[in-house]
């Protein structure tokens, strides 16, 4: 059944397929382009300026928005897990704006230095990627990941069930999950729900707001920009089922990838190949033979499946260095880039209008 | 409940300081929280709090002039709740009458049975007029839809407000008429424990209310 406003529970939270995104964080530059070809869509009108529906963060660290996994959401069991929403703050304050006034009009140019300031005209304290970089680990084994998220378009989505109005659906063809403006009344118990938080309010109209997988690039054949723009080459797309495509490849035949915090029991479809790990050093700087990665930390992002990943990532390395080939390696490396993006290939720059925006 | 007939301007009708609330008829409106049962279907995750309904009465006046109908409600609340942040609600009233003689006032209407409810919220610059048939399906229209408009004013820990609508409007809204009498329902979400949707004070049942012919 198609989307009917304010329809039932159960058939707003199923599709007949579903899309999903494969991203091997052993190739993820935390570059941010995904973030940016995102926000130059999607979020730039007003009250959107907090909003990165695709971010990268560094793990361990607070991440997007600050401390997400400690603002509750999804399933403990069956029941709803409590939630509450982040504040502006949270996700690094309004926009900024440089001193240049004080600095060049106000003669304080021998006395103020050009710097960034919060809308509030402070020195930033916080903000996106505050934290990029610092990881954890200690001396000599420090550390960090990569870790780019956007909205998981899960299969059993905690905000679809979650919003009283009816006003979030999965699209039965494809399992996107979209917010109706028309209905969307701002109540944010989506926001609450989500254990990702992949949901922002907009205050200006005072509607919610969420990845919205690029839809309009999907129904004509063209990979979402996140996906598409990723110069790392990290990313994989298409639907779950599509035999033929590197995404059931991936998550479904090899089993390497899979999804963050499942414990949190939204069926998540934005899939991870686990980070191998450089190996650690002793004191006199000789190498171990240990991750520098801790696994239990893997473990805790990814669930108890990833010693088997990592294994068969390693497996799967050494014999293609041994001169034998490799169906999963192949598929990782992506040779030739539209390979990757489960038939949904066409080019953007073809699309009529978009150019013009 | 009576609104009694006024002689006054549409304008003065809608204040909340106009000189005739002063002597029109008032009644304490006792309210309740929604009872979380209802809206178990609708959403599990609201239906899994119950730290709602803290607001218990609400006061009610009405008055209407032959051609509009003014209501003035006002109830206790320390603190104007807005949404200065995306993590603040804000307080709101509405005030809801049936549509079909049958419509419940604990359910907002039924399919077929529907409601019509005036809604305001602080920070907003106008109300809305809503409509819906049951929980979970309230639409919010435009309240230039209904002319319907409203004022308030927060003062010494209280909210008053007022709404001000033409008795009859083409479209699908409440039709009010000098001596007859209709149904009237009250909620009021208290923006500081994040209330909204039927985390809500509500007066479960219409009450009638006459207007003086």
């Amino acid at each position: 059944m198609t989307y009917s406003p304010a329809g039932k529970k159960s058939t707003l939270m199923t599709s007949r397929r579903q899309l999903a995104t494969v991203i091997d964080l052993n190739k993820c530059l935390a570059c941010q382009t995904c973030t940016v070809a995102c926000k130059g869509l999607w979020t730039k009108h007003p009250g959107a300026e907090h909003m990165r529906f695709a971010n990268v963060t560094n793990e361990p660290g607070a991440g997007y928005p600050r401390q997400w996994r400690k603002l509750g959401g999804g399933y403990e069991g069956a029941k709803p897990r409590p939630g509450r929403c982040p504040s502006l703050s949270d996700y690094g304050g309004g926009p900024r704006r440089f001193n240049h006034e004080q600095v060049t009009r106000q003669g304080a140019g021998q006395r103020a230095h050009l710097q960034l300031l919060d809308s509030d005209g402070e020195p930033p304290t916080w903000g996106y990627n505050w934290d990029e970089e610092v990881g954890g680990g200690a001396w000599p084994n420090p550390y960090y990941i990569n870790l780019p998220r956007k909205c998981n378009h899960c299969s059993k989505p905690a905000c679809v069930d979650a919003c009283p109005k009816g006003a979030i659906y999965k699209r039965e063809s494809d399992g996107i999950v979209l917010i109706d403006q028309d209905r969307c009344s701002g109540h944010r118990f989506c926001i609450e729900a989500c254990p990702y938080k992949a949901i922002y309010f907009n205050p200006v109209t005072q509607k919610s707001e969420k990845c919205i997988e690029c839809f309009p690039r999907v129904d004509q054949g063209i990979a979402p920009a996140c996906n598409r723009q990723c110069i790392g080459r990290a990313r994989h797309y298409g639907y779950l089922d599509d035999e033929s495509g590197d995404v059931y490849k991936l998550v479904e035949q090899w089993r390497v990838a899979l999804p963050l915090h499942p414990e949190y029991g939204t069926l998540p479809n934005v899939f991870y190949v686990p980070p191998l790990s450089p190996q650690a050093f002793d004191p006199d700087g000789k190498l171990l033979d240990e991750m520098r990665i801790p696994m239990e930390h893997l473990v805790e992002l990814f669930g108890a499946e990833v010693p088997r990943v990592l294994t068969t990532l390693q497996a799967e390395i050494a014999k293609q260095k041994a001169g034998e080939s490799s169906e999963l390696i192949d598929l990782l490396v992506g040779r030739v880039w539209l390979d990757r993006f489960g038939g949904f290939t066409g080019d953007p720059a073809h699309r009529p209008g978009e150019r013009d925006e | 409940m009576r609104a009694s007939r006024i002689t006054a301007a549409v304008e003065e009708l809608g204040s909340v300081d106009a000189g005739f609330w002063a002597s029109a008829a008032s009644a304490v409106v006792p309210l309740e929280p929604t009872p979380m049962a209802l809206v178990e279907a609708v959403s599990p995750r609201m239906a899994s709090r119950t730290d709602h309904g803290a607001v218990r009465s609400l006061r009610f006046q009405a008055v209407h002039n032959r051609s509009h109908l003014a209501i003035r409600v006002g109830w206790q609340m320390t603190e104007a709740n807005t949404i200065d942040d995306l993590d603040q609600f804000a307080d709101a009233v509405a005030v809801m009458f049936p549509l079909h003689r049958d419509a419940v006032a604990l359910t907002m209407g039924a399919a077929g049975k529907p409601v019509n409810a005036w809604y305001w919220r602080a920070g907003d610059s106008a109300p809305f007029d809503v409509v819906a048939e049951g929980l979970g399906t309230s639409s919010r229209r435009d309240s230039k839809l209904t002319a319907l408009s409203a004022q308030s004013r927060h003062a010494e820990g209280a909210w008053v407000v007022t709404f001000v609508r033409p008795l009859v409007v083409e479209a699908e809204a409440a039709r009010f008429e000098p001596g007859v009498r209709t149904g009237v329902a009250f909620s009021v979400w208290d923006g500081g424990r994040a209330e909204r949707a039927a985390h809500k004070s509500s007066s479960l049942v219409f009450s009638e209310l006459e207007l003086e012919a």
